[in-house]
């Protein structure tokens, strides 16, 4: 299993994945992270970009253990244990699923305070793959 | 006068102690050290250059200016070939007109970045830059030379006045030298023929029969390993001079050593205090920064040198060898 996102694809948000930039409804200011085509509160189609805070809370969370993560992480399992997958909700609104680093998964609480890092997400077709995993904010 | 405006490190997030080589090897290959920062799985040079440089814009705040060039000193980037210097400033910048440059090939990349950097500006007094050395050597696991390789990042945003330190001077040997730290193309992991033929000492020697041009130098930052650095005072002609002991903690961070131990030093200093910064391999390559007012204001804006050595989590040998990827058959989809 995999979730292959295609390097053109992975290029074309690149500013999403580097630098947390979201998306912001110009009709209603509600803000969209990842970004989207239609606003889910209005209906606009028409969005502004705006550079995110990368700090939130811990909405909720999963610890992926075993041999169950997607492939292109199968090696950094194998090599440094459980995969912890959380849904974190950003300063701005936006609730966001992401990869959590640097904390072990018996300290993981709702409402823990999380700040988004650059980080290798995985190598794929001999590319490394960057963007942001969130660690605890201590 | 030019100089550096702001300044930050980074240290990877794990530990490793020189217990741990004694338990598994029996001694641990580097004497003097007491642990090293080293990079987990998903952490190399170009996360700790980002890291750093974040760290180092935002203790500019509002003040931040636009940055015209970044020189970015690793000796280990992911690619041989496509710039990890471009990969950085995607993460820190909204726009896209500025200058990358990738310096390799020797542990005086990072020092070089920042010479090169401060020249850029030097040449047009509009102009500011981002000088980042970040790096994490590697070694073969089974070679005592291995034990000391940590890694570590650095950033100094460089500007027309250096109100943190301004740059005074640099200075630069080359030597050939053989059988000492080198890596083939293609090759992954150092050799070093333990040939003990000193020729770090020679060339720091060699730096310090210069350095009288330019000044009186009150602290040196190697970050370099314990035996060269009792000899460095003697070399420099200043035996009173303060000597960083950052190696002892985060261990041989490569083109990183001296760029890191210039941030703990400015971390330390006064108000016009002056720092020589040394990088060595195949000859040397030493700059001199004096402190400024603007030293004190800016380093309490970030977290300090000490801070981040005091930080991380200390895992055990197995552990080091699994982030560092010595036991896997695919080196995270490389092989």
């Amino acid at each position: 299993m995999t979730s292959y996102i295609s390097l053109p694809m992975y290029s074309a948000n690149i500013d999403e994945r580097l630098r947390i930039v979201g998306g912001q409804c110009a009709q209603c200011k509600t803000v969209a992270y990842p970004q989207r085509p239609t606003c889910i509160h209005c209906g606009s189609a028409c969005f502004n970009d705006i550079e995110l805070s990368g700090e939130g809370t811990l909405y909720s969370y999963s610890v992926v253990n075993g041999s169950g993560a997607p492939s292109e992480f199968d090696d950094e399992q194998i090599m440094t244990g459980d995969i912890l997958c959380g849904l974190v909700e950003l300063r701005e609104g936006p609730r966001v699923m992401v990869r959590l680093a640097d904390v072990d998964p018996d300290q993981l609480a709702i409402g823990m305070r999380f700040r988004a890092v650059i980080r290798r997400l995985y190598d794929q077709e001999g590319i490394v793959r960057y963007g942001a995993k969130f660690v605890p904010v201590l | 006068m030019v100089g550096i405006i702001s300044y930050a490190a980074s240290l990877p997030t794990l530990r490793l102690s020189a217990d741990a080589y004694v338990e598994a090897w029996g001694s641990c290959g580097a004497r003097g050290m007491k642990q090293k920062a080293f990079c987990a799985y998903d952490e190399d040079p170009v996360t700790l250059g980002i890291a750093a440089a974040r760290a180092a814009l935002s203790r500019l705040g509002r003040n931040t200016p636009k940055i015209h060039a970044l020189f970015f000193g690793v000796t280990t980037p992911p690619y041989d070939e496509k710039p990890s210097a471009s990969t950085i400033p995607t993460a820190l910048f909204d726009y896209m007109d500025i200058r990358v440059t990738e310096i390799s090939g020797s542990p005086q990349a990072g020092m070089q970045a920042i010479i090169s950097a401060v020249e850029y500006c030097a040449a047009d007094a509009e102009r500011y830059a981002v000088a980042i050395a970040a790096d994490a050597p590697n070694g073969p696991p089974d070679a005592s030379f291995e034990h000391a390789f940590g890694a570590a990042g650095t950033a100094f945003v460089i500007g027309p006045d250096g109100v943190v330190a301004d740059f005074q001077g640099t200075l630069g040997v080359t030597r050939e030298t053989f059988g000492a730290r080198f890596r083939r193309h293609g090759q992954e992991v150092l050799s070093d023929l333990e040939l003990r033929t000193k020729d770090n000492l020679a060339s720091a020697k060699m730096l310090g029969e210069q350095c009288s041009v330019l000044g009186p130098v009150t602290r040196l930052a190697l970050g370099a390993e314990a035996g060269l650095m009792r000899g460095i005072g003697r070399a420099f002609g200043n035996p009173d001079a303060i000597v960083d002991t950052v190696w002892s903690q985060i261990g041989d961070a490569g083109s990183a050593s001296a760029p890191f131990a210039l941030a703990s030093a400015f971390d330390e200093m006064r108000i016009n205090e002056s720092v020589l910064a040394i990088s060595l391999g195949s000859g040397g390559t030493a700059c001199l920064f004096k402190t400024r007012e603007g030293l004190a204001k800016n380093r309490r804006r970030g977290e300090s040198v000490a801070s981040l050595i005091r930080g991380g989590r200390t895992v055990g040998y197995l552990d080091y060898l699994k982030h560092k990827r010595f036991l896997s058959s695919r080196k995270g989809g490389n092989g």
